[in-house]
């Protein structure tokens, strides 16, 4: 919990020391063993997806995921929806779920090992109300509003896709050619012409990130089924996510008790220990087990619901003061080859400046990310842009 | 010559000078004298042979005489009537007889009469100080260093002293302050007989009738010896005095042999003296860091004070001030202990054997007392550091009677965060905590004192959110100690003691809600203690306790608030015990402790609660029916006997072994999922489905003394079994869980280990070096319950620190200069790592091991501090000290926890230290 630790800091500052926290890479090493990660949710208004991956021992980065599995879903009358792996370890299925039935997982693995949840009933997920933001003095703290009226749901569960676009900082109206065939011992082996259409650069890009933490929320402790304010995401200040324009499609998850416990032991063991006040890492069991070997440990919960999903755009005017600034400075070379050579290629030439009789006396430049948006994101505009 | 001149006048004031009797000085008189006083005695002689007798009444009240003669000069009677007094006597030439107290008057002027000399009296040193001893008719105030050379009558005073024993009590108090002096030693050396003063500086002796010198000693205290004729049944209060403070570490004799002749074990006792010596990390001393000093202490880690004995939780220690009940004995998340060291006489620890007046937690007693103040007079002292001050002030309202003392402490670190920038983000933070301590004695005569303790404690802190956590103890207390007679003695007590925390949140208007626990209970018991004999000290008593506890309310704040209120049932519970203590000393060498409690838990309605069926794990499916009790109801009952056993055998003066056996039993627990107390700790009483908790420990002790002793050494061993230790199943909820039942999990523990000790207690160097090798292990093994923590296998404990080292040295420089100390290393907590990862909801995630199989780095720390005093002189109105120290000498970054979270979809590990930096403090003490 980051609270305490500031509060260590707190004392710290007052009596002019600083540590509180540092790295810590324990020599454990890591046994786990190959256990199945099922993340499943079975989506009562859209497409279907199960994700099977397995939990590593070793410290690599790269995901292990699980192929070639046999994935299926059963109503209670045993009816099967098949799923077929779209990509590597992802299980899609377009069928649609009636939402008065109840489901379970079942898996086969490529090594004959057979896994099956616990049966589910679909929940129906309650419209968001609203998707709002205020500007806090740490950034945009976005939040969501929902309520039930039947005060049926409860808990709640919450997942977002930010998408925010970038404009160049810099315009380029020239561009290098290598010259044909190049010129022996010249230091700068390039014609500098008005760059042509073909070569023009985007306008502008944008970028998604996906959520990454666990958001969930309950009303449990209320009178009427409502949320209010729950915080969603937080853009910290002069992020250059909000550098002109950022949109977030925040989507709902209604969820079981059960459903809710599992994802706050998910929470507590992965997001935040350490300090005082908070609880030890406990062992989670979702409701997925293993039917050839039921001492085996998966990793995972099975759930089902409809998803309600809402999207706003925020852009920088209307949250004023907002000061993201990479370093795009303007680089200048007279139109020598010696000096040419100096700041090109490794920049993209911007403008000319000419002498009056038309001539170009010096190339203006700045560096490829500050002309080019694309190496930072994709070309292509969001159809709901 | 002049001087007989003014002898003579002041005779002739003094006494009316009568006239000639008969003479006759060879007359010989016969009679027969029964329990005669000393009027009767006075005036049968001087009818009887007409000598004119001169004496003071008051000095003479206790003489008894008992006489039958025939015949007899009136030389042999005086002589038989006064045998083994101090009383003497001197006749001179005009037929005066002159009777003393002491020392015999001189009645010849040797130089100048040398023919009236008779042949009796013997002239004893210079005439002054005879005659002023005579003439003092009220007595001066009697110089407590004088009384070292007094003899005293205790008693109805008799010819000869009686045969058999008697019994001499009283209380031992210090001269300048009036205050007990508790545990100060009393006794006589030939043959060997002593006892320790009580918790009023009481101490009953029973010894044979005759002449004894009476060793009086205490740590701090000068020693004081009294000589005393014993005739019968009597009282002597003893006023030691203080060592002037600056030499207080010089002498530290007594208790030296406590440690090899008490039968208890496991007992540590510190004085304030010694605490105060010790490095803290603010330069404010502190109660509950001393004691994790001591072996078989330990705590979780650096910001926590609940502490850990032997291996029980942090809820199994009962803290009591002044018999009050302090269910959370920290301030600031354990940075600062709840006692205000000015106000603290001295503590108790009892680890191991617990005295059979004590119950309700299994693993310790932490017995704090405070001081009873000065009697004489308006005493005070003060302390100021960076972060905190406090103030003490004392003295009598009514002399030598009645005494208060008034203590407070505070911060002041608002008014710091509020000088921070407002970037730092801690601006609108706010911590602070307070104290008062109120006391009042009260003796109404010597048989009987009244005391009063009031408490109250304060935390309040946000930590720039807009959560407001407070918590605060409150205690009332008030004993009655009464003495029957010098055998028999009684206190009783009577308190009330509350604790209760607050959370609050009133940002989110739809969200806002203030949050509550309270626990209450009101207490009274009674402690006898009859001195039956020499051998056998009984102590029996009972106590009753009635709980009252609301386990939480959630409840709207504000209009818009959507909170739905949520109470739960407040809870009720009666928990009574009567107990029986014998110390029983069979030989001088072998004695014998034995107890027996018998405790009775009454859970009380009304209560609505589920019933489960036998055998099968406690959940909402399985809930058969719902019962609902009325107020008074017993709902459920539980209790039995509790056994305290303690020997020791003492193989030398310097040497013995101890064994103790002790069971004990606990209906109240501490809710805590997190690993240290937390403001937010739930205290639960057991119920129908919740069984108290049980301990028991046996335990084995060697101790040897060296060097006069002044140089204590011991080694222990013990194991203890905890039997219904809570534990909760993954994703319990704590807070405002209407059915506790269902996640908590029965957990049973082991805890074994071997302390040793080299104690120094007097030089200029003290201290001590303590090595502690301890396991404490925990399993769930609880068949009903479906997810046991590592498969139900043994699991070491949160505290579970195998090694264990502590330095603790002061050296003496000078009587103004001191330089502490304070060195420990421990073996690294147990911690769960991951032992691998996954990815789940979009970023890496931690699979994690079987709990506590890791362990964080050893914990290693230096503190030093320099206490400076300043003049010494007695008589000045303020001395003041200041105490400058470093915390953590070396920096070294002492983990207190290693986490792993994920941040931007990567887990990252991190250990978190607090106080990783040498930590330097000062602090401002002055007394007046």
């Amino acid at each position: 919990m980051k609270k305490i630790c500031s509060f260590f800091t707190l004392l710290s500052v007052m009596l002019l020391f600083v540590k509180c926290k540092e790295a810590y890479e324990p020599e454990v090493v890591f046994t786990a063993t190959n256990l199945l990660v099922v993340e499943g949710h079975l989506n009562g208004s859209g497409v279907t997806s199960v994700k099977l991956s397995r939990t590593q021992a070793n410290d690599s980065r790269a995901k292990l995921v699980e192929r070639n599995a046999t994935v299926s879903i059963f109503d209670e009358n045993k009816q099967a929806y098949p799923l077929t792996e779209s990509s590597a370890g992802q299980y899609v299925t377009s069928a649609s779920f009636p939402s008065t039935g109840k489901y379970s997982l079942h898996i086969r693995t490529s090594d004959g090992k057979e896994y099956a949840s616990e049966e589910v009933s679909v929940l129906n997920t309650p419209d968001i109300e609203e998707v709002s933001w205020n500007r806090a003095s740490t950034g945009v703290q976005i939040y969501v509003d929902t309520h039930d009226a039947s005060n049926n749901t409860r808990y709640y569960r919450w997942e977002y896709e930010e998408t925010w676009e970038i404009v160049p900082r810099r315009f380029s109206y020239y561009e290098l050619v290598p010259k044909v065939p190049a010129p022996l011992g010249s230091p700068f082996p390039y014609d500098i012409i008005q760059r042509r259409p073909q070569s023009q650069f985007p306008r502008a890009c944008w970028q998604s990130e996906y959520s990454k933490n666990v958001i969930m929320a309950s009303s449990t402790k209320l009178t009427d089924d409502v949320i209010h304010l729950a915080p969603i995401a937080h853009v910290p200040n002069n992020s250059w996510k909000i550098d002109t324009r950022y949109s977030i499609l925040v989507k709902q998850f209604a969820l079981s008790a059960a459903g809710f416990e599992y994802w706050q032991n998910m929470k507590k063991n992965t997001e935040g220990l350490g300090s005082i006040f908070d609880p030890q890492p406990s062992e989670i069991r979702g409701n997925i087990s293993c039917i050839s070997d039921p001492a085996e440990q998966v990793v995972g919960f099975f759930d089902a619901s409809t998803i309600k999903q809402v999207r706003i755009f925020i852009t920088k005017a209307e949250v004023g003061d907002w000061q993201y600034d990479i370093l795009c400075d303007e680089k200048f070379a007279v139109n020598h080859p010696d000096s040419l050579a100096v700041i090109f290629p490794a920049n993209i030439p911007l403008e000319s400046r000419g002498d009056p009789f038309g001539g170009i006396t010096a190339y203006t430049g700045a560096s490829p990310d500050c002309v080019d948006c694309r190496f930072r994101g994709t070309p292509v505009r969001p159809d709901f842009w | 010559m002049s001087l007989f001149k003014t002898l003579a006048g002041i005779w002739f004031i003094l006494l009316a000078i009568p006239g000639y009797s008969q003479e006759k000085p060879g007359i010989l008189i016969s009679g027969k004298l029964e329990n005669a006083k000393v009027g009767e005695f006075i005036d049968f002689l001087n009818s009887a042979t007409g000598y004119q007798i001169y004496y003071d009444q008051t000095k003479f009240d206790s003489l008894r005489v008992n006489l039958e003669f025939t015949n007899k000069n009136i030389d042999w009677v005086l002589d038989q009537a006064f045998k083994n007094t101090q009383y003497r006597y001197a006749i001179d030439f005009q037929k005066n007889i002159f009777l003393t107290s002491g020392d015999k008057m001189v009645v010849t002027l040797d130089n100048l009469l040398p023919e009236l000399v008779s042949d009796e009296v013997v002239p004893v040193r210079k005439i002054e100080r005879e005659v002023r001893e005579f003439l003092t008719e009220t007595e001066p105030q009697i110089s407590v260093i004088a009384s070292n050379n007094r003899v005293y009558d205790i008693g109805v005073k008799t010819a000869n002293f009686r045969k058999g024993n008697v019994t001499i009590a009283g209380f031992v108090r210090v001269a300048q302050t009036g205050e007990p002096v508790i545990g100060a030693n009393v006794y006589i050396t030939n043959p060997r007989i002593g006892v320790s003063t009580d918790q009023s500086g009481f101490y009953s002796l029973t010894l044979p009738a005759g002449r004894h010198s009476l060793n009086i000693r205490y740590i701090g205290m000068r020693d004081a010896v009294r000589v005393i004729n014993l005739y019968s049944e009597g009282k002597l209060d003893v006023e030691m005095i203080e060592q002037v403070r600056s030499l207080k570490e010089v002498d530290i004799s007594a208790e030296k042999v406590a440690n090899i002749r008490s039968t208890q074990m496991g007992v540590e006792k510190l004085t304030m003296a010694t605490i105060k010596q010790i490095p803290t990390v603010f330069g404010e001393p502190d109660i509950l860091r001393v004691i994790l000093t001591l072996p078989g202490v330990k705590s979780v880690g650096e910001a926590s004070t609940g502490f850990n004995v032997r291996g029980g939780g942090t809820d199994q220690n009962l803290i009591l001030y002044n018999d009050a009940t302090i269910y959370n004995p920290t301030h600031l998340f354990g940075f600062f202990s709840a006692f205000n060291s000015d106000a603290v006489k001295d503590i108790e620890l009892y680890k191991s054997s617990i005295p059979a007046r004590f119950g309700g937690r299994i693993s310790s007693v932490l017995d704090v007392r405070s001081r009873e103040g000065n009697s004489k007079k308006i005493a005070g002292s003060a302390g100021i550091g960076l972060l905190t001050s406090r103030f003490n002030i004392e003295g009598p309202i009514i002399k030598d009677r009645t005494t208060f003392m008034l203590g407070g402490r505070t911060t002041y670190s608002d008014w710091l965060l509020g000088k921070l920038p407002e970037k730092s983000g801690y601006k609108n933070s706010k911590a602070a905590f307070s104290d008062i301590d109120v006391h009042l004695n009260h003796k109404f005569d010597d048989r009987n004192t009244l005391a009063f303790t009031g408490y109250l404690s304060n935390d309040r802190f946000n930590l720039n959110s807009d959560t407001v956590y407070s918590y605060s103890n409150r205690n009332l207390s008030l004993k009655w100690k009464h003495i029957f007679h010098n055998k028999f003695n009684m206190s009783l007590t009577a308190g009330i003691d509350n604790y209760e925390y607050q959370v609050e949140s009133h940002e989110n208007p739809i969200n806002a809600y203030d949050m509550g626990f309270d626990i209450n209970q009101s207490n009274f018991k009674a402690d006898f203690t009859y001195y039956l004999s020499n051998k056998h000290t009984l102590d029996f008593g009972g106590s009753s306790i009635l709980y009252k506890t609301h386990p939480g309310k959630f409840v709207p704040w504000g209009t818009e608030s959507l909170v739905r209120p949520d109470i739960l049932q407040s809870e009720q519970a009666l928990e009574s015990a009567v107990y029986l203590g014998d110390r029983f000393e069979i030989t001088p060498a072998l004695s014998l402790n034995m107890g027996l409690r018998f405790s009775l838990y009454h859970y009380l309605g009304p209560q609505s609660t589920y019933a489960y069926p036998e055998g099968l794990p406690k959940n909402d499916f399985n809930v058969t029916d719902s019962l609902v009790f009325n107020r008074g109801d017993v709902i459920k009952k539980y209790g039995g006997p509790e056994y305290r056993i303690s020997a020791r055998y003492a193989i030398t003066g310097d040497m013995s072994v101890k064994l103790a056996f002790n069971t004990l039993r606990q209906y109240i627990h501490m809710l805590s999922n997190t690993t240290a107390i937390a403001p937010t700790d739930i205290w639960k009483l057991s119920d129908l489905h919740i069984k108290p908790q049980s301990g028991r420990q046996a335990s084995f002790g060697l101790y040897k003394n060296f060097k006069s002793n002044t140089i204590e050494t011991s080694a222990e061993v013990y194991y203890k079994w905890l039997d219904n230790y809570l534990d909760y199943r993954s994703g319990a909820t704590l807070i405002m869980n209407h059915h506790l039942e269902q996640d908590v999990i029965n957990t049973q523990g082991k805890a074994y280990g071997a302390e040793f000790q080299i104690k120094k207690t007097a030089g200029k160097l003290n201290g001590w070096i303590s090595y502690t090798y301890s396991r404490t292990m925990l399993k769930m093994d609880d068949p009903t319950s479906i997810q046991l923590i590592n498969g139900g296998k043994y699991y070491p404990a949160n505290h579970d620190k195998p090694h264990d080292f502590t330095m603790v040295g002061n050296f003496k420089a000078s009587h103004r200069f001191s330089v502490s100390a304070n060195v420990t290393y421990s073996t690294g907590r147990p911690i769960t790592l991951p032992v691998g990862r996954f990815y789940y909801g979009g970023a890496e995630r931690m699979l994690y091991s079987d709990r506590n199989q890791y362990r964080i780095p050893d914990y290693f720390r230096t503190d030093l501090s320099m206490n400076i005093e300043g003049n010494h002189k007695v008589h000045q109105w303020i001395h003041s000290s200041w105490t400058i120290g470093v915390y953590n000498v070396t920096g070294r970054h002492n983990p207190y926890s290693t986490y792993f979270t994920t941040e931007n979809g990567w887990v990252k590990g991190y250990k978190l230290s607090i106080f990783a930096t040498p930590v330097p403090f000062i602090n401002y003490n002055l007394r007046f």
